[in-house]
């Protein structure tokens, strides 16, 4: 426990640089664009005139130069304030609150499938290395992930939505249906198998691809030969000793996947009509909606240390070396 | 009205099938089933829905079927327009003033009742200082008197057009209620995104990135209208979805060619589904190439003659749009007879002449093949406006211009082109709205400010043109400003500020059981009233 404290008040402490980074960067990025929040919406409204302009620009706030608006900007965060989305008209924390349960949903039950899936098709694999079983499972994880993500999907929806018409081809719910509890339960369910399987096959090759590895790795271990000489069945070898060992990379890439979802997918959103975050940055940044995107990285940097911060600690459970130096100093 | 060659081929083509949908829904016309959930695909999300303030065909979409303009566009009634909130106009000689005699036993969707203040309100607190077209259109609207609680006179402090008027209203004139608006901060009140209105749908619900509903109004003024009793419109950001769900029988509808060009050939061949080409008459889009006349070689005449002879509009309807477009011969839209001009000059596709202006222009080709290099920025709106830009610039290279693509997104085209005039040649897609006065002559009248967007910013100025533009916009006879605006045409084409290549009208593509489509020029953005679903 005291291992753990120590990690935590060490990368709470080096966060805070990291962030000012991300926000700084993001900010300029974004700002280099050409064309600003008002140009974005004079397209999507046809045009106006001068006055128009001028005005928008000054209510925008965009008439102040870029040094200003990022001072503004920071004093705002200060108070926990992530700022006004000009594209949406809305605040930003809304938008993201509003986003953030759909993306959840979305990305973890997709992470979620895939380690659990991979890592046992990855253990099925390593169980025995260069058989017959792991050719074929690691070439066809390697065509999976070569698929692209929206071709998988639209041909999921013309299969099962569309021609056979198990499921609905797309969006988070029934519109308007008002079901309520398990009923709605069941139907967001259903909604989701299709963008879930989508996301969730591809990145299954990604943990099945490591687990075999790490697996393959461990077998030429000496203590996987002293286990085999002292006589232990090979599932007890696979299971409690190869597998075990293997797992600390999966862990890792468990911890990168999970900061990494909450961006969202811009592509399976699209493709399903799901309002997560990765519609919103996209459709922030074509309206060069600052504050939004800013926000929404915030969120992700936020996230991304703490899951960190998550693995380290898994690290310290699962392997003792990890984190002993700072107990000890 | 006028059916272009594409259109008539299409109808051909899929001849049985919109013969036989199209007569079941005529007959079915009058007594058509009420009740049920229309569900139509939207692919945007506009963050003001108030149409009062933007008028743009992404909020009409929505908010026309609860908030509604004066009159509507209508493909029989007289001077193309069909009484909504106003039953009866008339414009004074001197064209100083229009009287509108209102609706009697209109209540707005809070029950209150609607009268000329609230019209009065909207033109002079909203169209006028807040509206993109409002403002161009009621520049010089004065006051608006409200004699009694049925009549609103329009004052003008120059003579204003009734044709004008007239033209715009369908899409200028959307009211809101002035108890609703009046002393608050107009730009930033709650009920720009939570409507009350008059019209024949309340806004019931929206759900960000999701859904908007629209519950019947049972108070509505029109007899036994609306017939459906929901209209849902399904946020679809992809365009194959919403062929997917239109095939699963999720949507009924997607307007607005949410169903891309490609796919229509297979969809139209599924069962229960129909392609409509109609509804879309006012409101034309062009396919035009604007040109910086401050680059030395574009300002020659003959360059320009040049690189329109060189464009083969043929193929350019045939492939790019695969037909369902028609090819331009100058800036009048050809869905509107009552100004399109004909006689104008033709420049017909051919390279030798093409060439031949050129060389005479003094730019010879040089040892590598090429006379000279320009940069090409094709807006990114549209598939088609990015595909004509890649066109273009293979047509630019049979007769030896060398075409830079510079490829943006929207928000940096915009600057790009209307700001910093950072172009040589620009693809746009600019609407002609039903009159040339509204977002037409703008394209290449001279003198408008850096920064305003779908205008002249190619500093192009011609003093002939500027001349008849100035006298049309105060040329109350409707007949002498139609002949006004043919010269317009015509001196457009001769001196080629820009080139037109081709005009479309979107497609809708519907279930079988929606009936009453597509039946006013602006049907997409009208009120469905009429709008019913087969049970």
């Amino acid at each position: 426990m005291k291992r753990a404290m120590l990690l935590l008040r060490r990368r709470a402490i080096s966060s805070i640089p990291v962030l000012l980074i991300v926000v700084v960067f993001t900010f300029l990025l974004l700002e280099s664009a050409s064309g600003d929040a008002v140009d974005a919406y004079l397209v999507s409204i046809g045009g106006g005139d001068a006055q128009l302009v001028q005005s928008l620009r000054q209510s925008y706030g965009l008439d102040q130069g870029m040094a200003t608006r990022l001072w503004l900007y920071f004093s705002a965060l200060l108070r926990l304030d992530l700022g006004w989305s000009v594209a949406f008209d809305r605040p930003v924390l809304g938008l993201i609150l509003e986003r953030l349960p759909n993306t959840l949903l979305l990305m973890g039950s997709a992470t979620a499938l895939s380690f659990c899936l991979g890592s046992l098709l990855g253990i099925f694999a390593g169980a025995r290395p260069d058989s017959f079983r792991d050719r074929f499972l690691s070439i066809g994880s390697l065509l999976l992930y070569a698929i692209p993500g929206f071709w998988l999907g639209l041909v999921l929806v013309i299969v099962f939505a569309v021609n056979l018409r198990w499921l609905p081809t797309s969006g988070i719910e029934t519109i308007a249906s008002g079901k309520q509890g398990l009923a709605r339960a069941v139907d967001i369910g259903k909604h989701l198998i299709l963008p879930v399987s989508a996301l969730g096959f591809i990145y299954l090759a990604l943990f099945l691809r490591v687990m075999r590895a790490g697996m393959v790795e461990t077998w030429r271990m000496d203590f996987v030969l002293f286990a085999r000489s002292k006589g232990l069945s090979r599932l007890r070898i696979v299971l409690r000793h190869v597998a075990r060992n293997a797992l600390l990379p999966l862990v890792t890439v468990l911890g990168l996947q999970s900061a990494a979802m909450l961006g969202g997918s811009v592509v399976i959103e699209s493709v399903f009509a799901l309002p997560g975050f990765g519609r919103l940055a996209q459709e922030a940044v074509n309206g060069r909606d600052a504050p939004l995107p800013v926000g929404i990285i915030i969120l992700r940097a936020v996230s991304g240390i703490l899951v960190n911060l998550g693995v380290d600690i898994a690290y310290a459970f699962l392997h003792p070396r990890v984190g002993a130096s700072e107990a000890g100093a | 009205m006028d059916h272009a060659v594409s259109r008539r081929f299409l109808l051909q083509s899929t001849a049985l099938l919109l013969a036989s949908t199209a007569l079941s829904s005529k007959a079915l016309a009058q007594d058509a089933p009420a009740g049920g959930r229309l569900v139509v695909a939207a692919d945007s999300e506009p963050k003001s829905l108030n149409p009062a303030i933007v008028a743009s065909n992404g909020v009409f979409f929505i908010a026309s079927k609860v908030i509604e303009p004066l009159a509507e566009a209508s493909f029989d009634g007289e001077n193309g327009l069909a009484p909504r909130l106003a039953t009866h106009w008339e414009g004074s000689e001197d064209g100083l003033s229009v009287t509108f005699k209102l609706r009697e036993g209109v209540k707005w969707h809070d029950g209150k009742p609607f009268t000329s203040a609230d019209v009065a309100f909207s033109a002079l607190q909203i169209w006028k200082p807040l509206q993109n077209l409002g403002r161009i259109v009621f520049a010089n609207l004065e006051t608006v008197d409200t004699p009694d609680d049925h009549t609103a006179i329009f004052r003008f402090s120059k003579p204003t057009p009734l044709q004008l008027v007239r033209n715009a209203l369908p899409a200028v004139t959307s009211v809101v209620a002035k108890h609703i608006f009046d002393g608050t901060d107009i730009a930033k009140n709650p009920a720009n995104n939570q409507l009350v209105g008059t019209g024949p749908f309340k806004l019931a619900e929206y759900k960000p990135g999701e859904y908007y509903r629209l519950e019947r109004n049972a108070d509505y003024w029109g007899e036994g209208q609306p017939k459906l009793n929901e209209v849902i419109y399904r946020v679809l950001p992809d365009r194959a979805a919403a062929g997917s769900a239109l095939e699963a029988e999720e949507i009924q509808l997607a307007a607005f060619s949410a169903v891309p060009l490609a796919d229509l050939d297979r969809i139209s061949k599924v069962p229960g589904i129909k392609v409509v080409t109609k509804g879309y008459e006012a409101l034309t889009y062009q396919l035009v190439v604007e040109i910086n006349h401050r680059r030395k070689e574009l300002a020659d005449l003959k360059v320009r003659q040049a690189i329109a002879h060189a464009i083969d509009k043929k193929f350019v309807v045939d492939t790019i749009f695969l037909r369902y477009a028609t090819a331009s011969t100058g800036p009048g839209a050809k869905d509107t007879p009552e100004f399109y001009n004909a006689d104008v000059p033709a420049y017909y596709f051919a390279l030798v002449k093409a060439n031949a202006l050129l060389d005479e222009a003094g730019y010879a080709r040089g040892a590598d093949g090429k006379r000279f290099a320009l940069k090409l920025l094709p807006a990114p709106y549209f598939n088609e406006t990015r595909q004509f830009g890649d066109y273009l610039r293979q047509a630019l290279a049979a007769i030896g211009i060398d075409a830079e693509l510079v490829n943006n997104d929207a928000a940096a085209h915009q600057k790009a082109v209307y700001t910093d005039h950072a172009f040589d040649l620009a693809v746009a897609p600019p609407v002609f709205r039903g009159d040339p006065a509204i977002s037409t002559t703008i394209l290449v009248q001279s003198g408008i400010p850096a920064g305003v967007g779908f205008s002249n910013q190619g500093g192009y100025a011609s003093a002939e043109l500027d001349g008849v533009i100035a006298t049309a916009a105060q040329t109350i006879d409707a007949k002498a400003r139609t002949s006004l605006y043919n010269d317009f045409q015509r001196l457009v084409v001769e001196d080629l500020p820009l080139i037109n290549v081709a005009e479309w009208g979107f497609i809708t593509v519907a279930r079988d059981t929606v009936l009453n489509v597509a039946n006013n020029p602006r049907w997409a953005v009208s009120n469905w009233a009429d709008t019913a679903l087969q049970a």
